[in-house]
């Protein structure tokens, strides 16, 4: 029973890392019904980002020295995200382009970026300076890390963050506005444009942050990290429902918990595998996952 | 106040309007008429912004917004309340207003008031979903979220379709108001033309993309095509 509760511990933490790339998925996929598979590289990239600031500094696990990391972690990738929008879709998705066209582009753009990280830091995996000593605690027969509290926490804060501004903010009113009905936002004078950018950026910072956690917490990072944590969380995603915010969140946690269970009780190399028979199985049984809105598509 | 001038209008390669002409005055209930398919909502879409002519010119207060972007119509003063309601059904009756509040940030306040004054209905619903308001509420509520950008000019398309003739009668009535109270210019498409011609001041009549017919409600009343078709006899 004590190895069960270790494994929710253990789940827990990638469930939260999981959820945050799973938000960015199904924000994007609400506004423009796209899957952007660059979101994997965006994450990528403020892993990196959070490396180079953190190979900066002299104080490297300073209080302020972490908060550094992550906030220019997060910047670099908002900025990223949103300049993947602009170059990459926003034409397209202007012109009312088929949504093949789009997707391919996001293929394009996530070959791209992990190029670019293989061009600038090579292949071979670089060891992610320990900006958080990581320190062990028991409990019972239980034992957890304090990066492990972090992770659940902070995740669990910044997904808290997004529900309000989504819900109680103009922005995320907007948001949900033209997530619901695209043309007829642009009729209330809504700059649909400008709020593309925002889920963009929402999304890659969330990204972001999830980035420099992984690095913390594994801790290593190389440029194509971000391949199968965004698989996965695509997978999350789809299991909570696209579209939707909540569904994310649950489909990362509920992920997240599989894993570990699986490679606790199972075998740890069908950690992987898991995922995708998970999606599998929704895409044939469940299509609109656990809390997403029926088969009906608007028209 | 509103002018197209000979504008053509095509969905892909197939031509919905042709060389239409037609002037809207300022402060007047203009009812455009018309078959399913005459291309009355396509003028609208035109004039909004949905849709940019391949030829012709659109003037509002005598300026060219031809090609302008629907954001910036909006911000002239021009909101559309498309068929088929489009309230956000996700979203509380208070959301929907305050979007409709866009453009006139700092009026959202008054802008309530007024609406509330209007359609006393809504302000008991703030807080419920709009997904969850009867048809007429619905239709209440897509006339008013409109009416918080403080439009000079309102296109109302088939306000009255999906609506039970009661309620037909009630919107017609809120649409007179909003014109004589609020003194906001109204192009109303409608295939029922015998409401639209009650309130209307003037009206044409669309066939096939083209104006056939103009004049005063009372001049389109009498006249044997239009009653023939669209008044039943």
């Amino acid at each position: 029973m004590s190895l069960f509760f270790q494994q929710l511990i253990n789940g827990l933490a990638w469930g939260g890392i999981y959820a945050l790339i799973a938000i960015g998925y199904t924000m994007v996929y609400g506004i423009m019904q796209l899957i952007n598979f660059a979101h994997g590289d965006v994450f990528m990239a403020g892993a990196f980002a959070g490396y180079v600031i953190a190979q900066l500094l002299p104080d490297k696990s300073s209080l302020p020295s972490v908060i550094l990391v992550f906030l220019s972690a997060m910047l670099f990738s908002t900025f990223l995200g949103i300049l993947i929008e602009r170059l990459g879709y926003r034409s397209l998705w202007k012109k009312n382009a088929p949504r093949l066209s789009l997707l391919i582009v996001a293929v394009a753009i996530s070959l791209l970026l992990e190029n670019v990280g293989l061009m600038i830091f090579g292949a071979a995996p670089r060891s992610f300076p320990s900006i958080i000593p990581s320190r062990s605690f028991s409990l019972g027969s239980i034992s957890f890390t304090n990066i492990q509290v972090i992770v659940i926490l902070s995740s669990l804060v910044l997904m808290v963050a997004l529900q309000l501004i989504v819900m109680r903010t103009k922005m995320g009113r907007a948001m949900r506005a033209v997530a619901e009905d695209s043309e007829m936002s642009a009729l209330l004078g809504i700059p649909r444009e400008r709020i593309l950018s925002f889920t963009f950026a929402l999304g890659s910072a969330l990204a972001g942050v999830a980035g420099v956690m992984v690095a913390i917490y594994t801790p290593q990072i190389n440029p194509l990290m971000g391949i199968l944590p965004g698989l996965k969380a695509f997978v999350s995603a789809v299991l909570g429902g696209i579209g939707s915010i909540p569904g994310a969140m649950l489909g990362g946690f509920v992920l997240g918990e599989a894993e570990t269970l699986v490679s606790a009780y199972i075998s740890s190399s069908y950690r992987d595998l898991l995922a995708f028979l998970i999606l599998i199985f929704v895409l044939l049984f469940l299509p609109s996952g656990l809390l997403g809105k029926g088969v009906a598509e608007k028209l | 106040m509103l002018k197209l001038e000979g504008i053509d209008v095509y969905y892909d390669s197939i031509q919905a309007l042709r060389n239409l002409s037609l002037e809207v005055r300022e402060g007047e209930i203009y009812a455009l008429l018309g078959a399913n398919g005459a291309g009355k909502t396509t003028t609208l879409k035109a004039i909004s912004g949905l849709l940019i002519p391949r030829k012709g010119r659109i003037y509002f207060q005598n300026e060219d917004i031809t090609f302008l972007p629907i954001e910036e119509r909006v911000k002239r003063g021009i909101s559309q309340v498309p068929e088929g309601r489009r309230v956000f059904g996700k979203l509380t009756v208070e959301e929907n207003l305050l979007l409709g509040g866009w453009t006139k940030e700092r009026e959202i306040k008054k802008n309530l008031e007024i609406i509330f004054s209007l359609f006393p209905v809504l302000k008991q619903r703030l807080r419920q979903l709009a997904g969850t308001l009867s048809g007429g509420e619905q239709q209440m509520l897509s006339i008013a979220r409109a009416l918080m950008s403080e439009p000079r000019l309102l296109l109302l398309d088939e306000p009255s379709l999906g609506l039970a003739p009661l309620l037909v009668r009630d919107i017609f009535h809120y649409i007179r108001e909003i014109n004589e109270e609020r003194g906001v210019t109204i192009l109303v498409v409608e295939q029922n033309a015998h409401m639209a011609l009650q309130i209307a001041h003037r009206g044409g009549l669309l066939q096939q993309g083209e104006l056939i017919l103009e004049g005063s409600a009372d001049e389109l009343k009498n006249m044997e095509l239009v009653k023939s078709a669209y008044l039943g006899g």
